[in-house]
């Protein structure tokens, strides 16, 4: 669906490059969290796969689109929503009526649905929202669309602890087959449980690409008193106790995103023959 | 949706989206243009002994307003590019860069021909009669046809073709550079940035002034065929109104080009 090969990223002649020859390959029927630390380009890539910045070299395809041409008939499979957005002042009906007839799939049962679900209120103007609520109501919007690429830029970030965990419920269930979910987020906590491939971003490279089903069945996510006795690859101090990361040896377990990140970000040896 | 260079349904669909987004805003700058208009003529009819506005007043006003009005409203293009979160909601839109501009130059161009016109005599009109009210004079109404019954001056009446594209030409210009100024930048321009454009303009002025006169270019009597040296009042509404027309459509390329490659 999203296929990324030799590409290259730089904002200006003068700077180092933001990426280097990164590949990548993204199939429908998948939620994809893309991770990286605070300017590792998360958002600069996302940008690239939809669009909005073109490459400086190699080639981004997306259903067998050159994305930065912008063609019509790949936008309106595509919906973005970005950390900061601009909302009109328009109640939610006029909002659905000016835009949802550029989306062929649009699904106006599944919108409201979702809208009840957030617990958004009616309003006359969507300005008069709070940020969390205006997020909320286009994230509804963008999964009402059914466009086969979602891309949310750190869609977690302004939601309230209920607002996270209904953002978990509606996302995972509200998916068909032929679409691709991406999400960048840097609050790997918020979509853990939902995500089921991670692409990790540092120094301008993929440091890993892998589904959550291959980690889980070669890492084990254990919470140990002692760091002694045990094959532990990674490890970090809790109230309690350690978490730690070890090779697994009998089945899965559910992966621990968060542990998994730090121990990737600080460059643990031991860990890279799992996870490249 | 099979067209991804022009479909006259997503068309309509952009219309559609900015008379939805934009309602409220549309109408108060109506009402407010309305105001403005009825406001000056009444005082300008105060000062004239309560005079009714004539024909001559009319077409006075109605440029004065369509211009000023028409080239705010003209700068004013490609809203959504005024800042990176609607620019990325603009962008995201699945209509084609064609569309999309079409849209604005047709929206813009629209609204400054057409209904600011329209507009301006409704309230011209609605002034005239309420002021009958105080006064002994009556009002009278003016017609389409009175409004553009010119008369050519017989010097030009040959070259009236011309004379008229270049005028229209230059009128359009007028539009169309703040048009193409809203698709290239994000802000409006600074004093020093227009500063520095009249400074331009103005140099290059000084270069033609001094090869026509103290450099005697203006004495030679080149062939009346010849296009870039004009040697009669024919042969130069011809001249500057094809450079105009031209200037036109390479600002309005430039303007589809910028909304093309933008990035964000």
């Amino acid at each position: 669906m999203i296929n990324i090969k030799n590409l290259n990223f730089t904002y200006a002649k003068k700077q180092q490059p933001l990426f280097n020859e990164l590949d990548c390959e993204l199939n429908a029927g998948s939620i994809v969290g893309l991770l990286g630390k605070n300017g590792a380009g998360k958002t600069t890539l996302l940008k690239l796969m939809i669009g909005l910045l073109s490459p400086t070299e190699g080639f981004v395809d997306v259903i067998g689109h050159e994305p930065a041409k912008r063609q019509p008939s790949l936008l309106e499979d595509i919906f973005f929503v970005s950390e900061e957005f601009d909302i009109p002042g328009i109640s939610i009906n006029n909002f659905v009526k000016a835009n949802s007839g550029f989306y062929p799939r649009f699904d106006l049962e599944l919108l409201q649905r979702l809208i009840k679900d957030f617990e958004l209120p009616e309003t006359k103007s969507l300005q008069k929202l709070s940020y969390g609520q205006k997020k909320k109501f286009l994230i509804s919007f963008a999964l009402a669309t059914k466009c086969r690429i979602l891309v949310l830029d750190e869609p977690t970030n302004g939601l309230d602890i209920p607002s996270k965990s209904i953002f978990r419920r509606v996302l995972a269930g509200s998916l068909d087959e032929d679409q691709l979910v991406i999400i960048s987020t840097h609050q790997v906590k918020d979509v853990e449980n939902l995500i089921d491939r991670i692409l990790m971003l540092e120094k301008g490279k993929f440091i890993m690409q892998k589904d959550l089903f291959d980690i889980s069945s070669q890492l084990n996510f254990i919470t140990t008193s002692s760091t002694e006795g045990e094959n532990i690859l990674y490890s970090e101090m809790v109230p309690g106790g350690y978490r730690a990361i070890t090779p697994q040896v009998n089945g899965n377990s559910s992966v621990d995103i968060e542990l998994l990140f730090n121990a990737i970000s600080a460059d643990n040896e031991k860990l890279k023959e799992y996870v490249q | 949706m099979s067209s991804n260079t022009f479909n006259f349904n997503r068309f309509g669909m952009l219309f559609k989206q900015h008379f939805i987004h934009n309602n409220k805003l549309l109408m108060y700058s109506s009402v407010a243009y309305v105001g403005v208009i009825f406001i000056l003529l009444t005082i300008v009819q105060m000062g004239q002994d309560r005079v009714p506005h004539d024909v001559e007043m009319f077409r006075g006003f109605l440029i004065g307003f369509v211009v000023v009005f028409g080239i705010l409203y003209a700068g004013y293009s490609f809203p959504a590019l005024r800042s990176k979160e609607s620019t990325i909601n603009y962008l995201m839109v699945p209509a084609s860069v064609l569309e999309k501009f079409l849209f604005e130059l047709v929206s813009r161009l629209g609204v400054t021909f057409i209904l600011l016109p329209i507009l301006f005599w409704i309230t011209f009109h609605l002034q005239g009669y309420f002021f009958d009210l105080f006064t002994e004079l009556s009002f009278r109404p003016i017609g389409f046809a009175e409004v553009v019954d010119f008369q050519v001056p017989d010097q030009i009446r040959d070259s009236a073709f011309w004379f008229v594209t270049l005028i229209s030409s230059l009128i359009m210009l007028g539009f169309v550079l703040p048009f193409t100024g809203g698709a290239m930048f994000m802000k409006q321009p600074l004093v020093k940035t227009l500063f520095s454009v009249a400074i331009i303009v103005i140099f290059y002025a000084g270069c033609v002034y001094i090869a026509l006169e103290p450099l005697g270019v203006a004495k030679y009597n080149p062939n009346d065929t010849m296009w870039l040296i004009p040697s009669n009042e024919k042969g130069a509404f011809r001249f500057f109104g094809s450079a105009v027309v031209l200037t036109n459509l390479v600002m309005l390329f430039v303007a589809f080009r910028k909304l093309k490659e933008r990035e964000v």
